[in-house]
């Protein structure tokens, strides 16, 4: 039974970050409909930058955090302006050259780790040491604490989104660019804010996942693949639609390892990628939302 | 049309083919000869190359991005690998059972995707490609897994095993030249001109005639067997596969091939591959700094040759073009439509019975009846919103309509699929200008005359292949277009982009497109919008000379007196419902028409 | 126009002709190709490597070359793509005719293309961690330098058994062939050995949270007395770090990549005290007993790396060094001929190397080197340090070096 509870937890801890990453995705497609493929990469080099800070400048956690973060955005922001070279607010960028150009963008920082980093995996410090035993399954803290952060963190987006002025002048852009900036919202700021935003959510997954599943140089790809995941099995309904969709993703993964031997590993893989394509064919929506006429 | 004209205009077609090789081959020689060029690099240029051709088929005319093309190469590898180790089953026989496999697993794919949108379609074939890459790890007690496979075979040919790169690349180039041949003659033809309009706009394509499911998804399966096919060489001359040959890295690489070569160009996939598989000899000695220049070259690329090294070499030589003639002259001259042939039915050509439409709560289109006929000018007019764009998506087939039926020469057509209500003989324009904007201005009037294509595998041999008889009707059809453009003043814009000619123009081209494909009863939606009081003459001594010829016309307009002036037989709508049906002098009395445009 | 033509022509055949001029030195060196992986995951062992070997090559360049002729690297960056290593290889053989290559350095890139030395027929001195999984009739034209290799590691049991009275073993390993082949390894060892692999989990290698399959191991009854962990980089650690989480407080054999100190500063001090696993005696030279020391190759090796890159030589180093002797050192005794050296280095070399083991590709050796002349380490403080010697333990145990061959012939290690 506590292997059950353990994978459980393993799972949900793991989806956690899947649904951390998914919210990013989720707050840049949101403003801009562009589905970010670099998105992956702001976990790792934020992830990359605190473990720098603290390890070699020996800066204590929480400014090393933030001087994260604020580099995560600038990335972040850097993208949208990348994207967004040729276009203007009545003429958005095309579907297939935001793909490509988000696609050489999470080369180029895959890239840009491997000259700064190195090859080999690195990982940052906890934020607390030490497991602890729930229902007979040994849970580190740090894996609490992730879950927990994906909690608030998902809290406070749907608050924001919900009541702030500029949360709903993200959603406006999303659903009519044009229209937004004749009412004059600068559609170009929004973006770059939401491209911002998505980004230090990324980092502060890399942070979070660095000490229990090491950084490497080439987990932007994975990282951005497991979120497109959570994003499209949740949904498009803003924050909720990634955290189920990550956590479930999580927990799918995870399941796998009861079947004993080889296989359950090997299984692991391959299902995610089934359910993918079972959920374009029947609710491409995602599971929350309902379906649109 | 003789022999001799008929291979004269394939050779003029085919230009780019008789030069882009010969130069390919000699500055590929000189580059050898210096040492700068490696014979396996030439090698595996041409297998990728194969592979490219497809990709490039599929997007870069049919606009279909595929992120799972790897998944089809690695299974064409491994075929060959698994039935030559398991069953020492020779190469040639296993890369045909490796191209069942894809056509088998290509057709699922393409029954799943291609109805998904474009970023869906993507992440869909990404599945796909990544699912292929998990199994062939996984299952390593048939693929080897990480531990690779080893022991292909190269080919033998009359009892020669092809085992230097001089003999396997004479192989490996010959495929590439044939298949090089029949891709680019295939995207020159009538089946490219409908896969680029399918890219530019699909529902004016379907209303064109181009059966938009069936050619996706052949186009679809034969890129999947070009993959296949460069897969199988890949395996034979590598001698072994290993899974991380066919990873996302890969897939990157055959982005870039493409992208970098120029896409929709076809032979712009030969510079690619090359260029891609001559970067790592040019970056080898930066080690650690490779993968950051291939991210900043790709982006490089995408912003400033957004067309790729063949697309830079076009816009080049546009420069060197003669300027063109303006445009300003009054059109219009002799209309160059015929009648196919006489209506089926003497009086009325289109009967309508009680249509309807609902979306949602919402009835826009609200038991509808009236009729059409012969020699007759129709207008179809109504406020803002009354349902007239509605009414004529329901006849053409654009939207599936909930009550009642539409009767073309007393068949019933509603229920029809939009493309074969086409090639019933009703053509259409829409509300908002729908020229196909990857296809220049001749080959918009063309893709109408001949009727986009039906998407079928034999039509595309025959067009691969270049058939007299494909030839000849493309001939006829470039003839056709040239002379509507002649009656629209607009000979000089014939190989321009849609882009260069102004809105006003661009609408009545619309027309001549539809016009084109010789329908018998043609909708126009809204044409007069945006046009100035010259070209709104012009256009409605376009549509008397039109209706003098026998075409019947129902036009949707808000131009009153545009419509009471030219029309013959007036239908008006409001809120969903037919509110008066007469002739001008008839409406212009009516009391509810009067009510319904200016209240009481 | 013509004399343009003229001089169009003429300058064209300068232009050739000094390209071609170019590619035909004087003094004709012997080429040797150096096939690594610089990009990836592994790429910081190519890094040694590539340092090891250049340190060879330069010292018999210095001393006047072989017979008067210079030695020269043609090097190639295989990008960790087994194709790409295919071709390359190839090109090795065909265009840049050298003689013979030092590389491919990775498993997977060896596997991959693992029967194109034999189809070019020039031999590759390489540095897989598994030989085992090139097929016999490869292993014609490919020969390994890398001693402690995934074979030795098992017998790391036999150091457990001795010093800890240890039977019953618990392993984790990762999913893939790779790892489940190593599994058959250990299991068939620990046989030998009188002990018994009572349970193998698995996960794969790209899992971060051991936990589940520990938890397995750890409830196991009647308790595990050792645990074998194999795996590379993060999975490794992760699951020796994890393992006292689990509460498998036992000894640890590790076997697999994590062998230069960079990728195993992060093993917690308790359980770095209780890992052990097969090291060069190279890699433990400061903490190997006094007795030991007067082993000239290890000495000139240490000395004359720090001296040129003024760094500490990790193992790759010293593989990357042992590739390139076995190479030089044929090259001395008969020249350049391609058939001549792989002949040389397959039958008749004996050759002591830089790792600390002596290189030998006979029968007797099986395929390079005795893995019982290899150290014993643990590690402390980030470093590896000598603990035993694996010929002492398994003589202790009774298992004698015709046991070893017998064990590796059934494993079809080795042939005949």
């Amino acid at each position: 039974m506590d292997s059950v509870v353990q994978v459980l937890i393993s799972g949900l801890s793991q989806g956690s970050i899947y649904a951390l990453i998914g919210l990013g995705f989720s707050v840049a497609f949101m403003a801009s409909r562009i589905l970010n493929l670099a998105q992956g990469s702001y976990a790792v080099l934020g992830g990359f930058v605190f473990l720098t800070m603290v390890s070699s400048y020996r800066l204590p956690m929480p400014v090393a955090f933030v001087i994260a973060l604020l580099v995560a955005a600038g990335l972040g922001i850097a993208t949208e302006r990348i994207v967004n070279l040729r276009t203007r607010p009545w003429k958005p960028v095309s579907l297939d050259m935001a793909i490509l150009s988000t696609l050489a963008l999470l080369v180029l920082f895959e890239g840009a780790a491997f000259l700064l980093w190195g090859s080999d995996p690195k990982r940052g410090p906890s934020i607390q040491n030490g497991v602890v035993s729930i229902f007979g399954a040994l849970v580190s803290w740090q894996s609490i604490w992730t879950m927990a952060s994906a909690a608030v963190i998902a809290i406070g987006l749907h608050v924001f989104l919900k009541k702030t002025w500029v949360g709903r002048a993200m959603r406006s852009c999303a659903q009519n660019a044009m229209m937004s900036h004749l009412l004059g919202i600068n559609v170009r700021r929004i973006g770059a804010f939401a491209f911002a935003l998505g980004a230090t959510i990324g980092a502060t997954a890399g942070i979070l996942v660095s000490p229990i599943t090491w950084l490497d140089y080439q987990l932007g790809g994975f990282f951005m693949l497991n979120g497109i995941l959570a994003y499209l099995i949740g949904g498009e309904e803003d924050v909720a639609g990634p955290i189920v969709g990550g956590l479930l993703l999580g927990l799918v993964q995870n399941i796998f390892l009861l079947i004993p031997g080889a296989t359950g590993g090997l299984l692991k893989q391959v299902v995610p990628m089934l359910i993918l394509i079972l959920m374009l064919v029947f609710r491409p929506q995602g599971l929350l939302q309902q379906r649109r006429a | 049309m003789t022999l001799l004209g008929v291979v004269n205009y394939l050779v003029r077609r085919n230009a780019a083919f008789f030069i882009v090789l010969p130069v390919y081959a000699v500055v590929s020689s000189v580059l050898y000869w210096a040492g700068w060029l490696h014979s396996d690099v030439i090698v595996t240029s041409a297998i990728f190359f194969i592979v490219i051709l497809g990709l490039d088929l599929l997007y870069g005319c049919a606009g279909l991005l595929s992120f799972g093309h790897v998944g089809f190469f690695a299974i064409g590898a491994y075929s060959v690998a698994v039935l030559a180790a398991q069953f020492a089953i020779g190469p040639f026989e296993s890369t045909v059972v490796g191209m069942l496999i894809n056509v088998v697993l290509s057709y699922v794919l393409g029954r799943v995707c291609l109805r998904l949108s474009g970023s869906y379609f993507m992440l869909g074939t990404l599945a796909f490609g990544i699912m292929v890459h998990a199994t062939i790890t996984v299952a390593y007690t048939v693929t080897g897994g990480d531990g690779g496979l080893g022991g292909i075979p190269r080919p033998q040919i009359g009892g020669v095993a092809l085992t230097s790169d001089l003999s396997f690349g004479i192989l490996v180039w010959g495929c590439a030249i044939i298949l090089f041949w029949l891709t680019y003659s295939l995207s020159k033809s009538k089946v490219g001109r409908a896969a680029r309009a399918i890219r530019s706009d699909e529902v004016a394509a379907s209303c064109l005639g181009v059966d938009v499911g069936r050619l996706k998804m052949n186009i679809f399966i034969i890129s999947a067997c070009f993959a296949s096919l460069g897969g199988s060489l890949f395996a034979m001359y590598n001698g072994a596969v290993h899974p991380d040959s066919f990873s996302l890295a890969t897939l990157l690489d055959l982005l870039l091939m493409m992208f970098f070569g120029g896409e929709g160009t076809i032979w712009g996939a030969l510079l690619g591959t090359t260029f891609m598989r001559l970067l790592p000899d040019i970056t080898g000695n930066l080690h650690g700094g490779k993968i950051l220049f291939t991210g900043i070259l790709f982006t490089v690329i995408i912003f400033v040759l957004p067309r790729g090294i063949a697309g830079a070499i076009y816009d080049l030589l546009e420069r060197f073009k003669k300027p063109r003639a303006d445009l300003g002259k009054t059109l219009v001259g002799d209309v160059p439509f015929t009648l196919e042939r006489p209506a089926a039915t003497a009086g009325v050509l289109l009967r309508l019975e009680g249509l309807s439409r609902n979306f949602g709560g919402v009835r826009a289109v609200d038991d509808v009846s009236f009729n059409v006929r012969n020699g007759k000018i129709r207008g179809l007019i109504g406020p803002n919103g009354a349902g007239k764009s509605t009414l004529m998506n329901l006849i053409s087939g654009t939207l599936p309509l909930n009550e009642g039926c539409v009767k073309l020469e007393g068949r019933n057509i509603e229920g029809l699929g939009a493309h074969e209500i086409a090639r019933q003989g009703i053509q259409r324009t829409f509300q908002h200008e729908r020229l196909f904007s990857h296809l220049t201005i001749i080959e918009n009037i063309m893709v109408g005359h001949e009727r986009g294509a039906d998407g079928s595998l034999r039509e595309m041999a025959v067009c691969a292949l270049g058939l007299p008889s494909a030839l000849k009707s493309e001939i006829a059809a470039r003839q056709e277009a040239g002379k509507w453009l002649a009656s629209l003043a607009l000979s000089d814009y014939a190989d321009a982009a849609i882009g260069k000619v102004p809105h006003g123009l661009r609408k009545l081209v619309e027309v001549a497109r539809a016009c084109a494909a010789r329908p018998i009863l043609l909708l126009l939606d809204e044409t007069v919008a945006g046009l100035n009081d010259s070209e709104r003459v012009a256009f409605k001594n376009v549509i008397r000379a039109l209706r003098d010829k026998g075409l019947v016309i129902v036009i949707i307009e808000h131009d009153i007196d545009f419509i009471m002036d030219l029309c013959d037989e007036i239908s008006v709508l409001n809120f969903g419902r037919k509110i008066a049906d007469g002739t001008p002098a008839e409406i212009r009395v009516d009391s509810q028409v009067k009510e319904a445009y200016l209240g009481t | 126009m013509k004399n343009i033509h003229r001089m169009a022509v003429a300058a064209f055949c300068v232009v050739f002709a000094m390209i071609s001029v170019d590619r035909t030195n004087a003094a004709d060196p012997i080429k040797i190709g150096l096939l690594l992986t610089y990009v990836g995951p592994t790429a910081v062992f190519a890094r040694y490597e590539d340092k090891g070997a250049r340190l060879v090559i330069e010292q018999v360049n210095k001393a006047g070359g072989i017979n008067g002729r210079q030695i020269e690297l043609v090097n190639y960056d295989t990008e960790g793509k087994p194709d790409r290593a295919a071709s390359l290889y190839r090109r090795l053989a065909t265009e840049d005719k050298v003689a013979a290559v030092i590389g491919p350095d990775s498993i997977f890139v060896l596997l991959g293309m693992s029967g194109i030395p034999s189809e070019v027929k020039v031999l590759s001195v390489a540095a897989p961690g598994l030989y085992e999984l090139v097929q016999p009739q490869n292993r014609d034209y490919i020969v390994s330098a890398w001693a402690p290799n995934t074979f030795s590691g098992t017998l790391v049991l036999g150091y457990i058994k001795d010093k800890y009275k240890a039977k019953r073993v618990g392993m984790i390993t990762t999913s893939d062939v790779i790892g489940q082949s190593i599994a058959n390894t250990v299991r068939t060892m620990a046989s030998a050995f009188g002990m018994e692999v009572v349970e193998v989990a698995s996960q794969p290698a790209s899992d971060r949270d051991l936990l589940p399959s520990l938890r397995k191991l750890a409830g196991v009854e009647p308790k595990i007395e050792a645990l074998y962990v194999f795996g590379s980089g993060p999975f490794a650690n992760i699951a020796m770090n994890q393992s006292e989480l689990a509460g498998i407080n036992v000894p640890i054999a590790y076997n697999g990549g994590n062998v230069i100190p960079d990728l195993v500063k992060d093993l917690s001090p308790e359980t770095a005290k209780r890992t052990f696993l097969a090291a060069a005696r190279s890699t433990v030279w400061s903490t190997v007993p006094a007795a030991d020391k007067k082993n000239p190759v290890i000495e000139k090796f240490l000395t004359d790396y720090q001296a040129k890159y003024n760094e500490a030589p990790a193992l790759p180093a010293a593989v990357g060094y042992d590739m390139a002797l076995t190479i030089v050192d044929a090259l001395k005794a008969v020249g350049d001929d391609r058939e001549k050296l792989r002949e040389y280095i397959k039958t008749k070399q004996k050759i002591a190397g830089a790792q600390g083991v002596d290189f030998a590709r006979t029968a007797a050796y099986g395929y390079g080197s005795d893995p019982s002349e290899l150290a014993v380490a643990s590690v402390e403080n980030g470093q590896f340090v000598f603990r035993g010697y694996l010929k002492d333990s398994l003589d202790r145990i009774g298992f004698t070096k015709d046991n070893v061959n017998a064990k590796m012939r059934e494993l079809k290690l080795i042939a005949e």
